[in-house]
């Protein structure tokens, strides 16, 4: 049966995780656990409750195996197709999009691949189908992040806060910018404050990196060739070229083709094809209250946030801290995340010989999990064996992980393939992809790792 | 016969009854403020029913001129038994001594009449607010923050609205949770800055900040007891502005802040504070918008307005022609005659006016005991009491006609104030700065009816005036400026009196500079006309030799300004303005000029290229006979040293 697709997902998986710390090795971002998936599993069951199912994934070329096999081992109902992106190459988020455009014929739903929430989508889409925007976003307004103490080393890193300004009585998204764009002063033109009644800045909001697009957004991103990041570049482009008024289209007819194809500004590709402003016109609707201007200020370019309630459930697995506290939420949470309980929180395939095991912790498959050890809040990937007398406590442990006996563990972070030797007692520690860590290693918030520069070992 | 009120609990209302401007000057010159008519009512009258209405148990007047007038009226009501009477007392406070805003706060806290917390409000507030309710938020803040000095109180409308685009706009940026004002500025009318600027730590620090710009200032805010003493501790705040900024920059000093709310929906807030104004309350009035005051308000007996459809109000008492045609939005008084063929638009007529045959008026106000005779024309003007307008004349584009004014008969007047010197009905013509009305074209939004120019484009309430007894009568400078000149002046005059070290001086300068955010062109200006208005100078037997010595002893502070070029024109500019100011100076710009240039503070490129600019210019002040001499003697000088070489 052929259906009318009105929108096209694509989730962007393709990101190197430069906000997270260097572990040496390289680990897929997309892959990172938590919970008992992998990060990517969670934006594509966000698109499960969507009606249309057909997702594409961008992924990088040298990623691609792997997370075909990750995914193949998760629940997931929809259909979805990978496409690759270079590895070496270090594209952009536009330049991704730019890459699949032209598999795509309808507009456009962008979801950021690192993404876990559990709100509904079609609130997003609603927004931008009630109000016929160009680009709708969203955003949380969940307070600071909580802060918890976190494995490694102590970095006083301070993330770049995005200013977001929002009328709150239209939704209207009218200025979007970046802290570090300013240093004393924050100037935003005074057009805006007179324009909107209800204006708010906000610095603390989390950019949940998902966008609904016109379909030609897309072209214009794809001919104009000046952007690399939709976040950085392409959004607030259009944010602030609400403000402008379309040039006259009468005084272009006279230039010649030629010239009329390089100077194509963004209005060249806003055009309504339907009876949509005549509609407008006669409506009696109108989004603001006060003022005598016609709906929507008559506004070509019009981009919209939503922000849910607060109590939304919203993290981007983008940083250390985000993607420990994300495990540390995540089985809480599984009911509203995903909509179904959690049966098998130890894969058949498992072995788990031990009766000290609580009810927080995922078991990966062939996963060996020995007798006399004490398993608390502690989620563990595949093939990992974890031998006698071990005390794992808040744990995430990833694929082929080894733990030896009599090791003691306490809020650690063990990489792929990692091994640790025995008698170690480790607190907040990292350790990094294929790392071995020597018998009776005692160390407390250290990164042990192969990393790029040396091999940091210690005692 | 008052019932028996619990003391502790009565809501305390402050009202500044002058507005210490002149933007409804010369109307105000002679009687209060207050007995201004907006739609047939005095203001006073609505201040105090709105206030009885709202809640508000003591009332103190505070009146700085003509406060015996006041008294009179409360008191003539009070035997009336007005309605607001009964529930409100009313104190009346004089002082002749009081300037600006911030000396009436300081009197009233040297009075101690204030128990708590109270409502401060101006006389041109027309609302319909309750204010008792609003103290209660207000209370309700200070327990959440301790510091809290003021609410301010506002009212949310678009942009386009006269009450916003014609008026002095406010800028305010709060923290969105606790409705604490951060950031508070004023613009001029129709000012064309492009960009807001907000401190960067500001916007991090509060997770959301509101931001408005649509507010209209209702000049009233909610105050707790500390307000007064904190105006008493800083002689510097003159206005409630200078309160708002002095709180915001000093919030850790002070340990205070400020809040604001804005008003319900169904609730009406203005503030008088120009004709333009003046002209949109008056027909919101009309409107029915301030609900439940009314066009009647303040009368002994209700119910004397007949409405005969489409807006026109006429009194019982009137007497109105069979021919005549009121077509909307009039409003006419009681015991007013208006005769055949007579049209009347959009305008509001007093008592006791005789509007002859064949008048037509259009969007005008015109007071009590007005007589107008055949065949005027009258438009977009505003008549005061007692005028007499005579056949044929034609009034438009936002003509003012003080009291007593006779206007013979068949005049023009167009954009003009029209005010008479002791009764003697000398017509005095005035076309200063104020009157340039706007004709009805260009406004986009609706019909254009009245004055649609603000007073004088500085000010609106509140503001002060403690300048305008400056040396400099009649100079075009903004208050800010102008206070930094009488600053800079004061400095230099001590320094010549008591000797003091140019460096010292310089540095007062530029703090009082960075004070009043004045620019180095504006500063470079300001000085050199500085040092020609000092005080000895006007008392000087010799003026060029006190100029002389001035510039010497102070050749260390010209130095410090006076540098480059474009220095040297601001300093030849200072000098213009200077002589034309001046009178002390009068006539004498050449020999001024020819110190400067022996002083070596200017040189003689400058002055040739200042010269022609203003030979350019056409500039009258080139052919004062002083400077033609000097330019003379400048060139054969000049002459000369070519020859010389």
């Amino acid at each position: 049966m052929h259906k009318i697709l009105e929108f096209q997902v694509v989730v962007l998986a393709a990101g190197k995780g430069s906000r997270m710390p260097d572990v040496g090795g390289s680990v897929s971002k997309c892959l990172l656990p938590v919970g008992p998936y992998p990060v990517l599993w969670y934006p594509l069951k966000l698109t499960n409750n969507l009606i249309f199912s057909d997702v594409m994934i961008v992924v990088l070329d040298e990623d691609k195996s792997n997370i075909l096999n990750a995914l193949e081992k998760c629940p997931l109902k929809i259909k979805y197709e990978l496409i690759v992106i270079p590895s070496e190459e270090d594209w952009g988020t536009a330049n991704s999009l730019k890459h699949v455009s032209a598999r795509i014929n309808t507009d456009l739903l962008v979801i950021s691949g690192d993404l876990i929430t559990n709100i509904n989508l079609n609130d997003v889409l609603n927004l931008h189908r009630k109000h016929d925007a160009c680009v709708t976003t969203l955003f949380f307004n969940n307070g600071p992040e909580e802060w918890i103490e976190l494995p490694g080393p102590k970095t006083k890193s301070k993330p770049d806060r995005d200013l977001v300004c929002i009328d709150k009585e239209t939704e209207r998204l009218v200025f979007l910018a970046s802290a570090s764009d300013f240093e004393e002063n924050v100037t935003i033109p005074r057009l805006l404050v007179k324009k909107y009644d209800a204006l708010s800045i906000y610095s603390r909001l989390l950019d949940a990196h998902v966008y609904v697009m016109k379909h030609w957004i897309l072209d214009y991103i794809v001919d104009s060739e000046k952007f690399t990041s939709i976040k950085g570049e392409v959004v607030p482009y259009i944010v602030k070229k609400q403000l402008t008024k379309p040039n006259n289209l009468v005084e272009k007819k006279g230039t010649s083709e030629k010239n009329a194809e390089i100077n194509k500004g963004i209005f060249d590709y806003a055009i309504e094809t339907g009876y949509e402003r005549k509609i407008r016109e006669i409506s009696a609707y109108n989004d603001h209250k006060h003022g005598n201007k016609g709906v929507y200020f008559n506004d070509t370019l019009r981009c919209y946030a939503h922000i849910p309630s607060k109590n939304t459930f919203a993290i981007r697995v983008n940083t250390l801290s985000s993607f420990y506290l994300s495990n540390n939420k995540v089985l809480s949470k599984w009911q509203d995340l995903t909509g179904s309980s959690l049966f098998e929180r130890f894969h058949p395939n498992s072995e788990v010989k031990t009766k000290q095991i609580d009810d927080n912790c995922t078991v990966g498959e062939k996963t060996i999990i020995n007798e006399k050890t004490s398993v608390k809040n502690s989620f563990m990937g595949s093939n990992c064996n974890i031998e006698n007398k071990v005390r794992l406590t808040n744990g995430i442990l990833m694929n082929n992980v080894t733990i030896k006996e009599s090791c003691v563990l306490q809020d650690c972070v063990v990489y792929t393939g990692a091994t640790v030797g025995t008698n170690c007692s480790m607190q907040y520690c990292l350790i990094g992809p294929h790392h071995l860590v020597p018998e009776s290693t005692k160390s407390n918030h250290q990164l042990h790792a192969e990393t790029t520069d040396n091999m940091i070992t210690l005692g | 016969m008052k019932m028996e009120m619990d003391k502790e609990n009565i809501v305390q209302a402050v009202v500044i009854m002058d507005t210490f401007n002149s933007n409804f000057s010369p109307l105000t010159d002679n009687k209060p403020m207050g007995f201004l008519e907006v739609a047939g009512v005095p203001l006073i009258d609505y201040v105090l029913e709105s206030l009885a209405l709202g809640g508000v148990g003591e009332a103190i007047l505070f009146c700085c001129q003509n406060g015996q007038k006041i008294k009179e009226h409360v008191q003539k009501h009070q035997d009336n038994k007005s309605l607001w009477s009964l529930t409100m007392d009313i104190q009346i406070l004089m002082s002749d001594t009081c300037q600006t805003m911030g000396d009436v706060m300081r009197e009233l806290d040297a009075a101690a009449l204030l128990k708590g917390y109270f409502v401060l409000a101006g006389i041109n507030s027309i609302t319909n607010m309750n204010f008792a309710s609003l103290l209660e938020q207000h209370k309700q803040t200070c327990k959440k923050d301790k510091g809290t000095a003021m609410t301010l109180v506002y009212k949310k409308l678009s942009w386009e609205h006269p009450l916003i685009s014609s008026d002095r706009s406010t800028f305010l940026a709060a923290n969105e949770n606790t409705k604490k004002v951060l950031v508070h500025k004023r613009y001029r009318p129709k000012s064309k800055e492009k960009i807001i600027s907000l401190p960067l730590d500001l916007v991090l620090n509060n997770s959301e900040v509101k931001l408005h710009h649509n507010l209209v200032d209702t000049n009233i805010a909610l105050c707790s007891p500390t307000v007064p003493p904190l105006f008493s501790d800083n002689f510097d705040f003159q206005t409630r502005d200078d309160f708002i900024h002095g709180i915001l920059i000093n919030e850790e000093i002070l340990a205070s802040s400020l809040y604001y709310t804005l008003l319900k929906s169904n609730q009406y807030a203005a503030a008088i504070t120009n004709w333009k104004t003046y002209q949109t309350v008056c027909r919101d009035i009309l409107h029915k918008w301030v609900y439940p005051l009314s066009i009647e308000s303040g009368l002994y007996s209700r119910d004397k307005y007949t409405l005969t459809g489409n807006l026109n109000f006429v009194e019982n008492s009137a007497m109105l022609s069979r021919s005549c045609v009121l077509t909307e939005n009039t409003l006419i008084g009681a015991k007013t005659q208006v005769q055949d063929n007579t049209t009347v638009t959009k305008s509001i007529i007093g008592k006791k006016c005789t509007i002859g045959n064949n008048v037509i008026i259009n969007g005008s106000h015109i007071m009590n005991n007005v007589i107008i005779k055949d065949n005027c024309r009258i438009s977009n003007s505003f008549i005061d009491d007692n005028c007499v307008i005579s056949e044929g004349s034609n009034l438009h584009a936002g003509t003012i006609i003080a009291e007593n004014v006779k206007v013979e008969s068949g005049s023009d007047l167009k954009g003009r104030i029209e005010c008479s010197i002791d009764n003697d009905k000398k017509l005095q013509k005035s076309e200063s700065s104020g009157t340039e009305w706007e004709e009805s074209s260009g406004s986009s939004d609706e019909e254009f009816i009245g004055f649609d120019k603000v007073w004088s484009d500085s000010e609106s309430c509140y503001s002060s005036i403690s300048s305008a007894d400056s040396s400099l009568p009649d100079s075009p400078v903004p208050d800010d400026t102008k206070m930094f000149l009488q600053e800079v002046i004061d400095s230099l005059a001590r320094g010549y009196d008591e000797k003091l070290k140019c460096d010292y001086l310089i540095l007062e300068i530029n703090s009082s500079r960075y004070a009043y955010n004045i620019q180095l062109n504006e500063v470079n200006f300001f000085v050199v006309r500085a040092l020609l208005s000092m005080p000895v100078l006007s008392e000087a037997k010799n003026v060029l030799t006190t100029v002389k010595d001035i510039l010497k002893y102070f050749r260390p502070v010209l130095a410090n300004y006076i540098k480059s070029k474009s220095s040297i024109m601001d300093c030849l500019r200072a000098v213009e303005d200077t002589c034309l100011n001046c009178e002390w100076l009068d006539g004498k710009s050449g020999q001024i000029l020819h110190l400067l240039y022996e002083a070596d503070v200017v040189d003689e490129d400058s002055l040739v290229d200042w010269y022609a600019e203003l030979k350019e210019n056409a500039n009258p002040f080139v052919k004062q006979p002083s400077l033609v001499k000097f330019f003379e003697w400048l060139q054969e000088a000049s002459e000369e040293s070519d020859d010389s070489e």
